[in-house]
């Protein structure tokens, strides 16, 4: 039997994919290792990001889908407008605001990323994905859960994918198909597209405790981002909203996270706390974290979210690239061009694209490596104190102040960003 | 050249009509009492509700929802990267705005000694937002000004009368009265409108007796409640404010911008709020939220005389009644909005030799809840309010640790309770039941 598209991968981007081509038509079957598709293992910060953090300046999280968002809250339900794609979905579970993001030194400094300021929204990410899941199967979307996409491989008139489900391995024949897979993507991998993606260094392991009964002292609603080099010195440490009251406290490994609860300035935080829920994510897939893939369409299949990419596309840059990548495949069955759009909109709708985004990982790992101590922290954020702004960029913009009170972390500063320069010139260069 | 439209009156209400009426390309002028037309003097909370309609998710509908008076038509709150829009699903518009905005993401009741009922499901999702309403009305101004309304400051609409083809509107500037002529006028002078009484209107509506009643607020800096954050909060203490408004209790607080929050009391007959206020920030079990606490501004509201229902017909003649000119109660900021845009619309149709003030007089009836005939009963009770009335603190309490974590309304939960309390305290099952 012949699909006109095969999904590969279950996520907010395949179900989005699966969704939108059965909607308009197309016989579609999305194949998806899980057996409860919108289940969610891996740790997920499970925010829509409304502000378009589309430069350095907006620091870490800048590294993902740059075209606006908006959510609508009306009396029964939320909704999310893409309008530079030009679609909305409906959402009908809870939702809570992000209003600060705070970047704290090791002993209670603080730098405002965002204050009081509506920047993003927690949702749970496994109600939408049930209602999406719900959704295309409505529309008539056919789902294969406990089925792993194996390999694509190009024919003359279409494409075979080989899955492995529990049956065995078989293999599904379609006009099109779309890779969804994520980060360490089998279907990016066999179709020979990592061969062109160079490495920008090994995955990192993120581990993250879901709590309950945290006592921050904090604005409630808030991003924090303790920077304490002597526990984690290139890794951050953060604490994000979780599910119900809960909180999620992340870093790389659960030996950090331990200390920072232990910390004698942060152990209050936990006096109370009771840990629910563990979870694991990494940063890079098998292969390490690879450059972006420029041209996400090899043959008959194309690439969307994060199977193309060196970091989180974010949940929206999923759904918008699935939604782009339908419009393509229709236009191409309709024997119209709609691959050279879609590659123009990918090179354009993410940050990791833009070479801010290698200035900006570079300017993170050049400022970590600066620190010899958490007094250097203390003493850089209590210059800054209640500042708003991105730590990067306030200290880079403001190093001669620290020259006159610590000279020698003047030094280590003006040399870490001395390097990110050199090395933005190789990377940027190439 | 004669106008087409008299607006009077620049706040939500008239700014809307004005801009909306220029935009579909009538000749329009708006007179505003005041010299800076959005600058707010009045206490009033700045909220842009959501969830009017349904009780809110995991709020048993047997105990009730939380109190509402205002504009009951769906409005939604579009957050974006740039910019929130205020959408009126509806008349159909939006309105685009660029300020502060604070999510209410609870509703907590308070007995005196801090039982807790709580009016939502705890964070779970907004159901109101805190706007900067000055900001709102100048960004609103800014775009009718832009769009060619022609404004005049310091001046107060004080009569209207209609005449066979338009409408006499006499206004009084600095410089002395004069009479203006136009083909309508929209009245958005709100509560106690003197266009309204102008016309003989007042006369026709049903008094709902006769009413003293002030509400005082300060905006407050660096109060720490320990209660949860993005909260309406409002306390239910008898001794000292025994009339408990509903949504406001004795006393109640509110979020404010930049992290502040606003401290307010409702007190009816002589009791002063600011007694209320001062007497609450010493009650030995609040006091603690004010120890670093510094009052920044102060608000009031006030109204004494009889409190008149909704006016039967928002048109007479020519005119036509927008926001809380034709209302008992605040029909809430995005009431005003949205009779002022469907009130320019009706005015723009009439104008063009069609029937309009028909339909929006159909959508006044409609869109606000004053109209329903529940709003009267609600009143009533509000009013009296047997619970604040009839009882001491520590009954208060003893009623509010019945239902204590619960989601509800206290009056409801307690009315829908009765043989509970009979049980345990005959008494006040005794002094609850005799009202």
């Amino acid at each position: 039997m012949m699909y006109d598209l095969i999904v590969v991968g279950g996520g907010p981007g395949g179900l989005m994919a699966a969704k939108k081509a059965a909607e308009d038509g197309l016989k579609v079957v999305l194949i998806e290792r899980k057996k409860n598709i919108p289940e969610i293992h891996r740790y997920c910060g499970q925010i829509c990001y409304l502000r378009k953090l589309s430069s350095s300046k907006a620091g870490l999280h800048g590294d993902g889908y740059v075209e606006p968002v908006s959510v609508e809250i009306t009396d029964r339900s939320y909704r999310f407008n893409f309008p530079a794609v030009g679609f909305s979905l409906d959402y009908n579970g809870p939702i809570k605001p992000y209003l600060n993001w705070i970047e704290i030194s090791p002993s209670g400094y603080r730098i405002w990323r965002r204050r009081d300021t509506i920047w993003g929204f927690f949702y749970d990410k496994e109600a939408f994905l049930a209602g999406l899941l719900d959704s295309a199967q409505k529309a008539g979307a056919e789902i294969l859960p406990e089925t792993i996409g194996m390999a694509a491989e190009n024919t003359p008139t279409g494409v075979k994918v080989l899955t492995r489900g529990r049956k065995g391995e078989q293999t599904l024949e379609a006009r099109k198909a779309i890779a969804a897979d994520g980060v360490s993507s089998n279907i990016v991998d066999s179709l020979g597209m990592n061969e062109k993606r160079r490495s920008l260094g090994p995955s990192a392991k993120l581990v993250c405790y879901e709590l309950e009964g945290v006592e921050t002292g904090l604005p409630p609603f808030s991003w924090v981002a303790p920077c304490i080099p002597s526990i984690n010195r290139l890794m951050v440490i953060f604490m994000g909203l979780a599910a119900g009251d809960k909180m999620a406290l992340g870093s790389g490994s659960e030996e950090v996270l331990q200390k920072f609860m232990k910390h004698p300035k942060f152990a209050h935080w936990f006096r109370n706390a009771r840990l629910v829920k563990k979870v694991a994510a990494a940063g890079g897939g098998k292969y390490g974290i690879l450059t972006p893939i420029r041209e996400p369409v090899e043959g008959n299949v194309v690439i969307v979210g994060d199977a193309g990419a060196p970091t989180e596309t974010w949940i929206q840059g999923a759904l918008a690239s699935a939604f782009m990548a339908v419009n393509a495949i229709e236009k191409e069955l309709d024997g119209k061009k709609g691959y050279p759009e879609y590659i123009q909109w990918w090179q354009k709708a993410f940050y990791f694209h833009k070479p801010d985004y290698f200035r900006m990982v570079i300017g993170m790992f050049a400022l970590a490596n600066a620190w010899a101590s958490d007094e250097d922290v203390d003493y850089v954020y209590k210059l800054f104190q209640d500042r708003d702004g991105t730590p990067q960029n306030i200290i880079e913009q403001n190093l001669e102040l620290i020259k006159a009170g610590r000279p020698e972390l003047y030094e280590r500063l003006k040399k870490g960003y001395e390097e990110a320069e050199k090395m933005m010139a190789r990377v940027g260069g190439s | 050249m004669k106008r087409d439209l008299i607006v009077i009156g620049g706040g939500p209400g008239g700014l809307m009509a004005a801009r909306t009426a220029v935009e579909d390309g009538l000749k329009v002028l708006l007179v505003e009492r005041k010299r800076n037309i959005t600058e707010i003097n009045r206490a009033c909370t700045r909220s842009f509700y959501t969830h009017l309609l349904s009780p809110a998710p995991g709020v048993d509908s047997e105990m009730g929802q939380p109190y509402h008076d205002g504009y009951i038509e769906p409005v939604s709150v579009e957050i974006g990267p740039e910019k929130t829009r205020f959408h009126f699903a509806v008349p159909g518009f939006s309105i685009d705005y660029a300020g502060p905005l604070r999510p209410y993401l609870n509703w907590v009741s308070i007995s005196p000694g801090g039982h807790q009922i709580l009016g939502y499901k705890p964070n779970d999702r907004p159901w109101g937002f805190y706007f900067d309403k000055e900001a709102f009305a100048t960004q609103l101004l800014a775009s009718a000004e832009k769009a060619g309304v022609e404004v005049w400051p310091e001046t107060t609409g004080i009569a209207a009368e209609n005449t066979r083809d338009g409408v006499r509107v006499q206004v009084r500037k600095k410089s002395g009265e004069e009479t203006l002529e136009a083909r309508a006028a929209i009245a958005a002078d709100g509560l106690e409108s003197r266009i309204v009484e102008s016309l003989g209107i007042n006369q026709m509506r049903q008094g709902l007796g006769s009413v003293q009643f002030a509400f005082v607020h300060y905006v407050m800096e660096g109060i720490e409640t320990g209660l949860p954050e993005s909260s309406w909060l409002t306390w239910s203490i008898p001794s000292l404010n025994p009339f408990s408004f509903p949504g406001i209790g004795a006393a109640c607080i509110n979020m404010w911008a930049d992290n502040m929050n606003t401290l307010g009391t409702l007190t009816v007959g002589k009791l002063s709020p600011e007694t209320v206020l001062d007497k609450f920030m010493q009650h030995p079990r609040w006091s603690a939220m004010f120890r670093h606490a510094r009052i920044v501004k102060k608000e009031a509201m006030g109204m004494s005389g009889t409190m008149l229902g909704p006016v039967k017909e928002p048109v007479t003649g020519n005119v036509v009644i927008v926001g809380d000119a034709g209302a008992p109660v605040e029909s809430w900021i995005q009431g005003a909005v949205a009779s002022g845009y469907m009130a320019a619309k009706a005015v723009k149709k009439e104008l063009g030799g069609q029937k309009g003030y028909p339909e929006y007089a159909a959508w006044w009836h409609k869109a606000f809840y004053f109209n329903n005939p529940d709003y009267l009963k609600m009143v009533g009770m509000g009013f009296s309010r047997p619970l604040s009335r009839l009882c001491t603190d520590e009954d208060m309490d003893f009623l509010y640790s019945l239902f204590q974590g619960r989601l509800g309304i206290p009056e409801m939960m307690v009315a829908r309770n009765l043989r509970l309390i009979q049980a345990s305290r005959p008494e006040l099952y005794e002094k609850l039941t005799r009202s």
